[in-house]
């Protein structure tokens, strides 16, 4: 009987013991990655409000550079897309907001990344209140709602031109020209958090494929299909680039 | 023996448990939260300082001390004599507020609703970065209600009334500064407005009027200067531009913007950051509610809403305090806008559809006195 007493109190005492212990964190199988952005003009640091020559040989200084990216995903070894949903960045240069960590990042062996500048057309479209005021959709975060739903500024670019101290500025928006940016740059996902540097080059903007002339162009757009807008969105399919991606 | 077992089985796993037990707390503070009833769909969700939630009893005292004059130093005055409810907690349309003392301020009083969406600061400098902060400063502000906050502690913790109503709201004992903002803090995020006529249209409750349709349109269109001008008979050719600084569902922009005032010796958010570029600048304000918040503009200087629409069609590179070449959210207002008079009146008719009445005259917003 005082066997059985014992056996009985030792197996209380176990279970009663282990149910109040914290439990060791399983090793997730999925983690984070740290994506930071450095903006440059060509080969300098680019910072608002300095002086730039632009391929158009204008001299400009920008006030204002914000823009959003959504639809991220990574590509694995076998070419398949690992999309991460609902994640979302606001960068604004001005405020140094151009961190963003991405989450639920699968262990793997990936050739590169994809993001989207600017919003599908549901997510532009829908009810901007029900985001937070921290979130990076919330119109009064980002400052980049045009009103109640009429959708997205994707990327916004102001500044003056110094020749003749008018200002510019650059609204663009519109669900149609959302620009898919891919980067191929192969890393492996393992235990540890990792971090990605990308590289935006302002100057990209305003030169590649066509050379953008403020003069010549417009100074200004708020319109989603005019000429203005459509070649600011032409040029940036190559603003991006990556620098790094490795363990932080 | 089975007794004795028992009771072991107990203590040992009462010990082996102590950690969670002492997490318990020994005297748990009781309060009840506050519910904010307005429809999701129209305003964002709520955001509440992580260090002072909104609880009906916190409200409830600041509600008390918000219209009690005695925050003055000779209980003249209390925080609603310049920010009536009738007038969406503006000064009854004074373009400057009048102190204790008979001193005019040099500024408008300005509204005060959904301020829980403010994120970069309050006042129309933004000198202060918490509303429990902005709360205290006209109390001990000598143009205004011109008392000491050591006073206005000692008052309150001679009031029996007010000590009961401590003990309901917050852990403390007595009053402090802390307590005295955080519970006007609580108060005025309480106060929200999302039941005008817009807001119903956007449920598909109400419709516009023509007229109101036409000055939606107007709000929300860019601005086109008379050279530009296309068709006349079509309104979306005559912005008004409104929707760049005031279009999110609050009406209003989190960032201090520089407008295109002339100027009055008021230098705004420069004045408190002593930096250039911050020069003029002043707090976006909400458009909600305007129709009952003249006077406008940071000192007040029109006095109707007609006015103001007259300003931002007007020649602003003749006046403007600010090189407006500096300010591209003017690009398209810096020379004279065409809008003609049916179509100013529209807006006018637009912007007063942003009236909430409910605001105006909600008992929860009013006196408890």
């Amino acid at each position: 009987m005082k066997q059985t007493i014992f056996i009985i109190t030792s197996i209380w005492f176990l279970s009663a013991t282990t149910g109040c212990t914290t439990e060791t964190p399983v090793k997730n199988e999925v983690s984070t990655m740290d994506v930071s952005i450095n903006y440059m003009f060509d080969a300098s640091n680019f910072e608002l409000n300095k002086e730039y020559t632009l391929p158009s040989k204008e001299e400009v200084k920008f006030s204002r550079i914000s823009y959003l990216l959504s639809n991220f995903y990574l590509i694995d070894e076998n070419n398949f897309k690992i999309t991460l949903n609902d994640q979302y960045l606001y960068a604004d240069i001005g405020t140094s907001k151009t961190q963003l960590t991405l989450t639920n990042i699968p262990k793997g062996v990936y050739t590169g990344i994809g993001f989207s500048i600017g919003l599908d057309s549901n997510t532009n479209h829908g009810n901007p209140n029900i985001y937070a005021t921290n979130h990076p959709l919330s119109p009064i975060n980002n400052s980049l709602h045009w009103n109640w739903k009429g959708g997205y500024i994707f990327t916004a670019i102001e500044g003056k031109t110094l020749a003749d101290n008018e200002s510019f500025i650059f609204h663009l928006a519109g669900a149609m020209n959302r620009v898919d940016i891919e980067l191929a740059h192969p890393f492996t996902k393992g235990d540890d958090a990792l971090h990605a540097e990308l590289i935006y080059d302002v100057k990209e903007l305003f030169e590649n494929p066509e050379v953008y002339n403020i003069k010549t162009d417009g100074s200004s757009t708020h319109n989603v299909s005019d000429t203005v807008t459509l070649k600011l969105f032409g040029n940036m399919n190559d603003v991006f680039t990556i620098s790094n991606i490795g363990n932080l | 023996m089975k007794k004795s077992s028992i009771i072991i089985l107990l203590t040992l796993t009462i010990i082996s448990c102590k950690d969670v037990i002492n997490e318990i707390p020994q005297n748990p503070f009781q309060t009840t939260p506050y519910n904010f009833n307005y429809n999701t769909s129209l305003l964002p969700p709520p955001r509440i300082p992580a260090d002072n939630p909104i609880t009906i009893e916190g409200v409830q005292l600041g509600r008390m001390l918000f219209y009690d004059p005695i925050l003055s130093s000779d209980s003249s005055q209390s925080c609603s004599s310049c920010h009536n409810q009738k007038n969406a907690f503006t000064d009854n349309n004074q373009q400057f507020s009048v102190g204790v003392e008979g001193t005019i301020g040099k500024r408008n009083s300005m509204a005060i609703f959904n301020l829980m969406w403010h994120i970069d600061g309050f006042f129309w400098d933004g000198r202060s970065n918490l509303l429990r902060h902005q709360a205290i400063e006209p109390i001990i502000d000598e143009t205004e209600m011109n008392e000491t906050i050591d006073h206005v502690i000692t008052k309150l913790n001679r009031s029996s009334l007010y000590k009961e109503n401590l003990q309901k709201a917050f852990p403390e004992t007595t009053f402090n500064e802390e307590i005295i903002g955080k519970a006007l803090e609580q108060f005025m995020l309480s106060i929200i407005s999302s039941d005008s006529k817009f807001d119903r249209v956007m449920l598909g409750l109400e419709s516009f009027t023509d007229e109101e349709k036409t000055g939606q349109v107007i709000f929300n269109s860019e601005a086109i200067t008379l050279q530009n001008e296309v068709d006349p008979n079509n309104p979306q050719n005559f912005g008004a531009d409104c929707f760049h600084c005031h279009g999110n569902s609050l009406f209003m922009r989190r960032e201090f913007l520089a407008n295109g005032l002339s100027d009055n010796g008021d230098k705004g958010l420069g004045g408190v950051t002593g930096d250039p570029r911050d020069d003029y600048k002043f707090k976006t304000t909400s458009l909600r509610n305007i129709e009952k918040t003249a006077p406008y503009m940071h000192d007040g200087r029109f006095k109707t809403l007609e006015e103001v629409v007259q300003f931002y069609l007007s020649d602003m590179n003749a006046s403007s305090a600010v090189d407006l070449s500096n300010s591209p959210n003017l690009h398209a207002l810096k020379d004279s806008v065409y809008l003609s008079p049916e179509h100013k009146k529209a807006l006018v008719a637009f912007l007063k559809t942003l009236t909430d009445e409910s605001l105006l005259t909600n008992e929860k917003y009013s006196s408890p006195f």
